[in-house]
């Protein structure tokens, strides 16, 4: 997915930026150009900050009685 | 093939037109500027080459919505993510921050159910939607036709498998299912080669996306293309 379209910069670029140690959207700009423009983007730049400093980039949520949250 | 065009005795090749979809999944807070956008500025949107467009509202959340965009064209598609268009769809439904966009292509078509049998029943379908990275994406392509049977008995009518042109281990599946209750069992209890349904929501991605189709417009290179 394209987090950045100002950029075109994708999830994959952003999270193996914040592997590499950027730990913040300013970080994770000058790394990668991501958010750097119109900065609309930052909300998901911080979840996936968010999302592999948890170490759950890839986990699935709890599996009891998915459908409910749904329908 | 590319195209040839010549110009002042120049001959410049340009790659052939590709066809691709966008979609993303979000809140969308104004609605009704969603649905005038799309009626409205129909010129506005072919300026990318959009086909068709497609939003999905959710079932229990009438503003979250899934939409897919069909688009045709022959630019880089970093140029049509970063063109005033874009972000001219999300500013006409009020969204300020901007949700990841999948882009990919086609993988898979495929019509499990005669569409006249459903055609019968008094339930709308249901659509049921997710981004989700799978380990092996051939592998689910083949194995989704070797398992359409099954499909049929739990009440889908129709899967389409799309590819990320950024990652190739990521697709967007969207399943129409028949009814709310076999979407239900679907999702609790999904075929082995659905297993991957599990999986959505994870991380970054976004979550599962349940819902029915809102709204659809087809634009004037739709019908031209075929």
């Amino acid at each position: 997915m394209y987090v950045c379209m100002c950029h075109g910069v994708t999830t994959q670029a952003v999270a193996e930026a914040v592997a590499n140690g950027a730990d913040s959207t300013k970080k994770v700009a000058e790394a990668t150009g991501a958010g750097s423009t119109c900065g609309r983007c930052k909300a998901t730049i911080r979840n996936i900050i968010a999302a592999v400093q948890a170490g759950e980039a890839l986990q699935p949520p709890p599996p009891k009685r998915r459908a409910d949250r749904w329908i | 093939m590319g195209q040839l065009l010549r110009i002042f005795g120049d001959v410049t090749t340009y790659p052939p037109p590709a066809s691709h979809v966008l979609a993303a999944e979000y809140v969308a807070p104004d609605l009704e500027g969603l649905w005038s956008h799309m009626t409205s500025f129909e010129l506005d949107l072919d300026q990318i080459g959009t086909r068709h467009v497609v939003v999905y509202s959710a079932l229990r959340e009438p503003n979250r919505v899934f939409v897919t965009v069909g688009i045709r064209h022959d630019q880089p598609v970093e140029t049509v993510l970063r063109s005033p268009q874009v972000f001219d769809w999300f500013d006409a439904a009020g969204v300020t921050d901007l949700p990841p966009l999948f882009v990919g292509e086609t993988l898979e078509k495929l019509q499990v159910c005669n569409i006249d049998e459903h055609a019968h029943s008094d339930h709308a379908s249901v659509v049921v939607a997710a981004i989700v990275p799978v380990a092996d994406v051939d592998l689910l392509v083949r194995q989704i036709h070797e398992r359409v049977d099954r499909f049929h008995e739990a009440g889908v009518l129709k899967i389409w498998v799309y590819r990320a042109l950024d990652s190739g281990t990521e697709v967007m599946v969207l399943q129409e299912i028949d009814t709310e209750e076999h979407a239900a069992r679907w999702i609790d209890e999904p075929d082995a080669s659905m297993s991957w349904i599990r999986n959505a929501g994870a991380g970054f991605y976004p979550p599962l996306f349940v819902g029915r189709m809102a709204r659809v417009q087809h634009f004037s290179g739709d019908q031209r293309d075929g």
